[in-house]
C-alpha cells in the first residue's frame, strides 16, 4: 500500500460584509413596510445568500427553499400564536389567578411537546432544500422515534437536576445525524455522554475561576467535540470531520464582533455575521479519500417548511 | 456568437462536467468538453430556467424539476450578457440584483431612512392606532376585568405576590357615600374599596373601580384633597387608561419583535406579558392628562382647587420619607405643582356644599 499524506478538504465562506449588508438593508425595508410578513422571504435570501457563498472542495452549495414553502409555514405559526394570546387574554379577562397559572402551564406544556416535531420538521426540509454539485442532503428519520427519544430524554434530564442532559444532547445528535444522508454518502456520530459530561465539568470550573475567559476555550472545545465525532461514509470508506478552532482565535473572533456591534448600534451586524461564518467553516474540515465526483442523488424533495418556522419561533440552534 | 466557460452537473450525480455556454435567441446551448471536443450537447430552454440570487464571482442556474440540472459560470460579464441578450427575462431577483448594484452613498441613505421610518412608526403612528383599538373594547369587559382583578387584590384567597390587602368596610361604604355626592361624568358605575395598609397609596382599575389605601386617607386634611384625589383617580377609568397603556406596551412589542424578524422575541412577548397585564403604571403624560381631569371636576363641582395642590404637598412630603413604588410612577414633578398653582383660584368664594363636609367628617373620624 502507498504511503501517502491523509489528504484534507476544507470548507470556506466568501460572503462579503457589503454585499450582506445591502441585503439585509432591502429585506429590513420589505420587512417593515410590509409589517413583518416579508419575514419568510427575507429568511430564505439570506439562506441562499449564506449557502451561495459557502465552498466545499471548490463547489459552493445551494439553497432550494422558497420564501413562499417559508410562508406557508409561518402562516401556521402565526395562526398558533394568537390562538394562545386570545386565550391568555381572554382568561386575563375573565377567570381567576389558578386558571391562568395552569392554561400558563399547558401552554408551556403544548410548546415543549411540539419541540421534537419542530426538530423534525426543520432537519427535513432543511436538509432536502439544501445541495453541493446539483447532490441533494436528506434526512431518513422517523418521527415517533424522534418524539420518544426525546421526550424520554427531556424527562430524565429533569429528574437528574441537568446531569442527563450530556447524554441527551448526544443522543439525539447521534439520531439526527446518523440518519443523514449527502446522496450516497451516509454520516455517522460518535459522541459519548460520558465524555461530554466531563467536558463541560472542566468547562464549567475554569471559567468560573477565570471570571469566564476560559469560556471562549469551553465554547472550542464544545465545537470540536461536536465535529470531530462526526463520521462521513462513502463506498464504504470512512471519512473523518476534523476542526481546527482553537480558544484563543475564537476570543479575538468575539472581541471584535462586540466592538463592531457596540460602536455601529448594531449595524455592522453583517460584518459579524460573516466574520463568524468564514471562522467557522475554515475550521471544519474532511479528512481522507473523498471522491467528489461519484456522490449519487438519492433524496426525494421535501418542501414542507413548518417545522423549521416552528424552530425559528422556538429559537431552536439544531445545526 | 460569444460563449461562456461552464461547469455543468446533471443533478443525479455530482460528477462536474466542463463545458460552454452559448445564449440563443430562445433557448440556451450547453456543449460539455474535454480536450476540446464536445460530447454532449444540451439545450436549456429559457422558461425553465430558474433565476439565480446573487451576482457575484460565480453565478448559479438551475434547470426543470427536482433533481435539476446546474451550471455554475464564474465569468463576470455573462450578467451583462444576459441583460442586453433577454431584456424582458429576469434571470436574477429583481429587488435583491437592484440593491447589489447601488452604490454605498444610496445604501447608506437607505440604512438611514429605514431607521427615521422605524422611528417615526414607533413614536407616532403605533400609539394612536392601539388605542383606537382600546377604545374598540366594549365597556362590560373592562368591568368584568376590573372586578377580577379587585378580587384577586382585596379579600383574596389566592395571594398574588404582595399585592393582598384586607377592606375596611365602613370607610369603603363613607367613601362610597362621598363619591356619589360628586359629579365624575363617568360613564361607568364608580366603586371606591379603601384597605388598610401603611403604604400611602391609591389606584383605579379598570371598569370603575378605584382602590384608597387607609394611610394615604389618614393624611388628606379636607375634603377636596379627598375629591382631587377621586378625580385622578376616576380620570384614569374615565379615559381606558389601563386599556391604552396595555394595548401600547403590546402593540410596541409586537412591532419590534415583528420588524427585527425576532419569532423567538414574539414569543417572549407573549410569555412574559401573561402575567404583568396587571401593571398600572402610566407615562407622564397620562398622568398629566388625569390631572387636568381632576382639576375640570373640582371646578365643576365648585369645590376648591387648592384640593390638588394640597394633595401634591402631601405625596411629595409622604414621598420624601417613604419612598413606595407605585408613588414613584407618579413622579411628583415640579410640573404638577406649577400646573396645580396655574389653575387655582383663590378669589372665588366657594358654596358650603353641607352634605359632602358632613361625609367627609364622617371619614375623618372613622379613619
Amino acid at each position: 500500500m502507498e504511503n501517502t499524506q491523509p489528504s484534507f478538504r476544507q470548507f470556506s465562506f466568501t460572503g462579503e460584509g457589503m454585499e450582506l449588508f445591502k441585503i439585509y438593508i432591502v429585506n429590513w425595508l420589505l420587512t417593515i413596510l410590509t409589517l413583518g410578513m416579508y419575514y419568510p422571504w427575507a429568511k430564505a435570501t439570506l439562506l441562499k445568500y449564506n449557502y451561495h457563498h459557502t465552498f466545499f472542495d471548490g463547489s459552493p452549495f445551494q439553497f432550494h427553499g422558497t420564501g413562499l414553502e417559508i410562508f406557508k409555514g409561518f402562516i401556521k405559526i402565526f395562526i398558533y400564536l394568537i390562538l394562545v394570546f386570545s386565550m391568555i387574554l381572554g382568561l386575563q379577562l375573565y377567570g381567576n389567578q389558578r386558571y391562568m397559572s395552569i392554561a400558563i402551564f399547558l401552554i408551556y406544556l403544548v410548546t415543549f411537546v411540539l419541540i421534537p416535531f419542530a426538530i423534525h420538521g426543520s432537519v427535513r426540509y432543511r436538509s432536502s432544500r439544501s445541495s453541493w454539485r446539483g447532490i441533494h442532503f436528506g434526512y431518513r428519520g422517523q418521527l415517533n422515534e424522534l418524539v420518544k427519544l426525546y421526550l424520554l430524554g427531556i424527562l430524565l434530564t429533569i429528574f437528574t437536576f441537568g446531569i442527563y442532559g450530556a447524554w441527551f444532547i448526544n443522543d439525539l445528535r447521534k439520531y439526527i445525524i446518523s440518519h443523514g444522508r449527502f446522496g450516497n454518502i451516509k454520516f455517522d456520530y460518535t459522541g459519548e455522554g460520558t465524555a461530554y459530561f466531563w467536558l463541560n465539568f472542566k468547562g464549567f470550573f475554569l471559567t468560573l475561576i477565570t471570571f469566564g475567559i476560559y469560556g471562549f476555550w469551553w465554547a472550542m472545545d464544545q465545537f470540536n467535540f461536536f465535529v470531530e465525532n462526526v463520521y462521513a461514509e462513502q463506498n464504504g470508506k470512512t471519512l473523518p470531520i476534523r476542526s481546527s478552532a482553537k480558544g484563543s482565535d475564537y476570543l479575538v473572533l468575539m472581541l471584535v464582533n462586540i466592538l463592531l456591534t457596540v460602536f455601529t448600534i448594531g449595524l455592522a451586524l453583517p460584518w459579524v455575521v460573516v466574520r463568524t461564518m468564514r471562522f467557522f467553516m475554515q475550521n471544519i474540515w474532511v479528512q481522507g479519500d473523498f471522491e467528489a465526483d461519484s456522490l449519487v442523488q438519492t433524496e426525494e424533495a421535501y418542501k414542507d417548511a413548518t417545522g423549521d418556522d416552528f424552530a425559528d419561533f422556538l429559537d431552536l440552534n439544531i445545526v | 456568437m460569444k460563449s461562456f466557460a461552464i461547469k455543468y452537473f446533471d443533478g443525479s450525480t455530482s460528477q462536474q462536467h466542463q463545458g460552454e455556454l452559448i445564449l440563443k435567441p430562445d433557448l440556451w446551448e450547453i456543449n460539455l468538453m474535454e480536450d476540446g471536443v464536445t460530447y454532449k450537447n444540451i439545450n436549456w430552454r429559457i422558461s425553465n430556467i430558474r433565476q439565480s440570487e446573487f451576482v457575484g464571482g460565480s453565478n448559479l442556474f438551475k434547470y426543470g424539476d427536482f433533481p435539476q440540472q446546474t451550471i455554475e459560470c464564474n465569468d463576470s460579464n455573462l450578467h451583462q450578457a444576459l441583460k442586453s441578450q433577454y431584456p424582458y427575462h429576469h434571470f436574477f431577483n429583481p429587488t435583491n440584483s437592484w440593491a447589489l448594484s447601488a452604490g454605498f452613498g444610496i445604501i447608506i441613505s437607505l440604512a438611514v431612512g429605514i431607521l427615521f421610518i422605524i422611528f417615526g412608526l414607533y413614536k407616532w403612528a403605533l400609539p394612536p392606532i392601539a388605542e383606537a383599538f382600546a377604545e374598540k373594547i366594549p365597556i362590560e369587559y373592562e368591568v368584568k376585568w376590573g372586578d377580577t382583578m379587585l378580587k384577586n387584590i382585596v379579600d383574596s384567597e389566592n395571594k398574588i405576590g404582595d399585592m393582598s390587602y384586607s377592606k375596611n368596610d365602613s370607610l369603603s361604604e363613607l367613601a362610597n357615600q362621598f363619591v356619589s355626592k360628586i359629579d365624575f361624568q363617568s360613564p361607568y358605575q364608580l366603586k371606591i374599596t379603601v384597605v388598610k395598609s401603611d403604604q400611602i397609596n391609591a389606584f383605579a382599575l379598570p371598569g370603575g373601580n378605584v382602590v384608597v389605601f387607609d394611610a394615604l386617607l389618614k393624611k388628606l386634611k379636607t375634603k377636596e384633597e379627598f375629591a382631587a384625589l377621586l378625580g385622578h383617580e376616576i380620570a384614569h377609568i374615565n379615559q381606558k387608561h389601563s386599556l391604552k397603556n396595555l394595548f401600547r406596551n403590546l402593540s410596541g412589542y409586537l412591532f419590534i419583535s415583528l420588524i427585527t424578524s425576532d419569532l423567538n422575541g414574539m414569543s417572549v412577548v407573549l410569555f412574559e406579558n401573561a402575567n404583568s397585564i396587571l401593571n398600572l403604571e402610566y407615562s407622564r403624560e397620562l398622568e398629566a392628562e388625569a390631572d387636568s381631569f381632576a382639576v375640570k371636576t373640582l371646578q365643576k363641582n365648585e369645590l376648591n382647587t387648592i384640593g390638588l395642590l394640597n394633595l401634591f404637598n402631601i405625596l411629595e412630603k409622604a414621598t420624601t420619607i417613604e419612598p413606595y413604588e407605585i408613588l414613584s410612577s407618579h413622579p411628583l414633578t415640579q410640573d404638577r405643582k406649577v400646573f396645580a398653582k396655574k389653575h387655582l383660584i383663590q378669589t372665588k368664594s366657594y358654596p358650603k356644599k353641607e352634605e359632602l363636609e358632613k361625609i367627609w367628617q364622617e371619614i375623618s373620624k372613622k379613619r
